[in-house]
């Protein structure tokens, strides 16, 4: 009955798994390994701690501007040139997070199960599912995602369990894999792996009546926490440390090796099933909150229109990327960079706000 | 006759040159309704120029007198013929106003009091002066009497015509529970719904659809119940609803609904009453159009569409075991062709090694690529359905026979399919065939063939694509405003398992939270207290 989309606890703490933990089964194992080697494992956990503190400096902040969303404060404290900038810079980032993950999904979509299909076919087929969910908005995308991420869950706890008869203890030995230093200090960079968090501050707006934005935050922020742990400690028990490393999707090659009797001896497609689920609503959000970005920074009236030419935008970026090499190399530099955008730009806008803020009740009075 | 026309026939002329052109109609077709005339001739006429009489037969004027004061006063009666009760309008209108008059009686009231309060015996009359009115009820079963010198018309319900006796459901039959179904008459339906709900707080508003075909609507809701925003809304649509006519809740829902073109139902039709019955008692609207069969219920979640009628009246343990069948049916309607092309082109290694050989072997003598097999085997299948419906009973099983026998077994020994295929299509059709809900099986039929293609040129990955697209597309409908994914997107009360599930009739305490009923509890937690009384 009513119009505005209105989203409760499970919405949010759904969106906030899906859109941090894609990665979990794209990249972030191999990344994890290259930097801790067997401790690899221990750093959703220490990232996890350290994103606490920005996180809740955020959610602090936050009090007194529920009704706003990053650009709404950029433009409140700094005006139309503010936002502008802040709206072009979350444009460029998104835009290359879309093109990266993009190109990830159709490599590994390539080496395991459509060999012989072309490149631009398989991008094809997660196009039209991207422009088609930004077209229909978030309300849509993300009711989906509440009602296909059970299922998919679903699916990777299966995996797991038939996967199950591989894990080993010894695989997460040495403790603390490459040293203390590598795990610690190049450890710090892993609070980039949150950066999707910062989209959920453009969801405060639209949270139910009555919803509190610190206690749907924080507890979505911890199930996310809890489940990308689960997952990363399932893989490093499963796989010796030195294969995940390699290229190949680490998730994918656990599930190979699933086993549920003798009649049905291969799993690794259901796999797939979830994982092109998950992708597929993760690169749909992220156009979305592109055009949408770019639609209320330049306050165009229409959006649905802009999911065609972005999503091309995005398909040309990503098809520059030659080789998985390459692509790794790009998604290690998003680590060491996406903090900053995830948590000093955010943190700045609420200080800059509250002063601004502050000046406005002074001159009033 | 010339010598031409002695050997050879020469056609008549003018006789195939008509040609339809845009000739407007003469200005005097149309007339003015206007009030009611105290001179009696003056109404005549207008009503004969409004039925454009002698030529429009089934309308009939009698003339005649009323004997009022020692005068003799004309009158008239107009009537559609076929759609009143001739026994009433002469024994209950014109006897008396014809014979009775003459007695001698207490003449100092007016002409027309006398007429209503002392001739006329009959149980339903009204006074109108519009000539709108007056033209809408005699077209709707009315009869109307004008007596000169009244400025006014006195409308008698002297409705009565031929219609379908209350029958058997045809969509929704059930073993269990009760099989009587509405029919044609709106105000049949409504008893049968009144009979159920005794409540005096049923409410059922009539709104008059169409420009031109005038057609008695009727809304209702339980005004205690229902909330108030959902009726308002309701109401604003059909107000809102500009046609020229309106015959039948099908097209009424398209007037209605948000989305027209996406392949979901967006309100549940139903032919049963006690189906309107507990939708109304949940605190839905229902919608009836007159001359249709069929109510139209608002708001639904996708998931009610699971339910049929007749799980109310199973205990609940064989009640969900039906319900499983039927998701599973559901789910093999629309999944199973493009999930059985999908494996075997793309995903070969989930077949077993027996299972794939014999696949295998079966497909290699056929000429067509796996996709286009299953495909013009589907298409072959609804081609069937189609005819075997339109085409009268004992020859459409025949047809059937034909069909599915004789037909799919020369494709396969003239290897044009392999019988792997035919199976898989039989199960589809026994899956679309189980499920409930006749609208949501035609969207699920038509859903089918874009997951078979996506499954056939793209695997699972193309699966996932037509599973993500149909499904936001859905996800962007709403019901009157309810978003057809509730109660679990958005999340709303009991969830899904209440909702795709049935409990005990003793376990629906509250009615469902996305409904924002206006009174939400609908029995106590103890509702069986003979339970509590023993202890």
């Amino acid at each position: 009955m009513n119009n505005k989309i209105q989203l409760g606890f499970y919405e949010v703490a759904a969106f906030s798994i899906t859109v941090v933990c894609t990665k979990l089964f794209i990249y972030l194992p191999n990344l994890m390994s290259l930097t801790a080697g067997s401790a690899g494992w221990m750093l959703p956990i220490y990232a996890g701690i350290l994103a606490l503190i920005p996180f809740s400096i955020i959610i602090a902040l936050y009090k007194g501007f529920e009704s706003m969303d990053l650009l709404d404060l950029s433009d409140y404290t700094f005006g139309k040139w503010g936002k502008a900038i802040i709206g072009i810079i979350f444009i460029l980032l998104l835009l290359f997070l879309l093109a990266l993950l993009l190109r990830g999904y159709i490599s590994n979509t390539k080496l395991t199960v459509m060999p012989m299909s072309s490149t631009f076919f398989v991008a094809l087929i997660f196009l039209s599912s991207m422009i088609v969910g930004a077209y229909f908005g978030l309300e849509a995308i993300i009711y989906i995602n509440a009602i296909s991420l059970p299922i998919i869950g679903v699916l990777f706890l299966i995996s797991i369990f038939t996967a199950g008869w591989h894990i080993d203890t010894s695989y997460i030995y040495p403790l603390l894999g490459n040293g203390p230093g590598p795990l610690f200090l190049g450890g710090m960079y892993y609070i980039s792996i949150f950066f999707e968090l910062l989209l959920m501050l453009f969801l405060i707006p639209y949270f139910k009546k009555g919803l509190s934005v610190k206690k749907t935050a924080y507890s979505s922020y911890f199930l996310t926490v809890l489940v990308f742990t689960v997952f990363i400690i399932f893989v490093f028990l499963s796989i010796p440390y030195p294969i995940i490393k390699g290229y190949f999707m680490p998730f994918y090659q656990v599930a190979r090796t699933a086993s549920i009797g003798f009649y049905f001896q291969r799993f690794e497609s259901v796999f797939i099933l979830g994982w092109a689920m998950l992708g597929t609503v993760y690169l749909s959000l992220l156009l979305y909150f592109l055009t949408h970005i770019f639609a209320k920074t330049f306050e165009l009236p229409f959006q649905r229109t802009l999911a065609l030419p972005f999503a091309l935008i995005a398909i040309c970026l990503a098809l520059e990327i030659k080789n998985a090499e390459q692509l790794q190399t790009l998604y290690g530099m998003m680590q060491f960079v996406l903090w900053i955008f995830v948590f000093i730009i955010p943190i700045f806008l609420l200080i800059s706000a509250k002063i601004a803020k502050r000046r406005r009740e002074n001159k009033c009075e | 006759m010339n010598l031409k026309q002695f050997f050879l026939f020469t056609p008549p002329k003018g006789v195939d040159e008509f040609t339809l052109t845009n000739t407007p109609m003469p200005d005097n077709t149309f007339t003015e309704p206007g009030t009611v005339q105290a001179a009696i001739a003056d109404n005549l006429n207008k009503v004969k120029a409004i039925y454009t009489m002698p030529t429009n037969f089934p309308t009939i004027i009698r003339e005649f007198e009323i004997k009022w004061k020692d005068s003799k006063v004309a009158a008239f009666i107009l009537f559609i013929d076929g759609m009143v009760d001739k026994n009433i309008i002469n024994d209950n209108i014109l006897k008396p106003l014809m014979i009775t008059s003459n007695i001698k009686d207490d003449l100092k009231t007016e002409l027309v009091d006398y007429v209503e309060k002392r001739l006329i015996t009959h149980s339903a009359i009204d006074s109108v002066s519009e000539f709108d009115e007056i033209i809408q009820k005699v077209n709707f079963g009315n009869c109307a009497i004008f007596i000169d010198g009244v400025a006014k018309a006195i409308i008698a319900d002297v409705k009565s015509w031929e219609h379908r006796a209350v029958g058997r459901a045809v969509t929704e039959e059930v073993i269990h529970g009760p099989h009587e179904v509405f029919n044609e008459v709106l105000l049949n339906s409504f008893a049968l719904v009144r009979r159920a709900v005794k409540d005096p707080n049923l409410v059922v508003e009539s709104i008059i659809l169409g420009r031109r075909s005038k057609t008695n609507c009727a809304l209702f809701y339980i005004k205690d119940i229902t909330n108030k925003q959902l009726v308002d809304e309701a109401r604003r649509r059909l107000n809102g609803i500009d046609t020229d006519f309106i015959l039948s809740s099908g097209q009424l829902e398209q007037f209605i609904e948000n989305k027209t073109f996406v392949p979901i139902p967006q309100f549940m039709t139903t032919e049963r009453p006690d189906r309107l019955a507990i939708s109304l008692l949940e605190g839905k609207i229902a919608i009836m159009v007159d001359g249709s069969p069929n109510a139209i219920i608002a708001p639904v979640s996708i998931f009610e569409f699971i339910s049929s009628p007749e799980d109310m009246y199973l205990r609940f343990p064989f009640a969900n075991m039906l319900r499983v069948i039927r998701i599973l049916g559901l789910v093999l309607s629309f999944l199973l062709p493009g999930l059985f092309v999908s494996i075997v082109n793309f995903h070969k290694e989930m077949i077993p090694t027996d299972l794939l050989f014999t696949i295998v072997a079966t497909q290699e003598k056929v000429p067509f690529p796996l996709l286009l097999e299953v495909l013009i085997m589907d298409l072959l299948f609804e081609l069937v359905r189609e005819a075997g419906i339109r085409i009268p009973n004992p020859i459409g099983a025949a047809l059937s026979i034909v069909g599915t026998l004789i037909l799919g077994q020369s494709a396969v020994s003239a290897n044009l399919v392999s019988p792997i295929v035919i199976i898989i299509v039989a199960l589809t059709a026994i899956g679309s065939l189980a499920t409930p809900n006749y609208t949501l099986g035609f969207s699920f039929r038509y859903i089918r063939f874009f997951y078979t293609i996506m499954g056939g040129i793209a695997g699972f990955l193309g699966l996932i694509a037509a599973f993500f697209i149909t499904n936001v597309i859905f996800a962007s409908v709403k019901s009157l405003g309810v978003p057809i994914f509730v109660p679990f997107a958005p999340k709303k009360g009991a969830g899904l398992i209440k909702k795709v599930f049935a409990s005990p009739a003793w376990d629906y305490e509250n009615r469902d939270a996305y409904l924002h009923p206006m009174n939400n509890n609908k029995q106590p937690k103890i509702s069986r207290k003979w339970n509590k009384d023993k202890e």
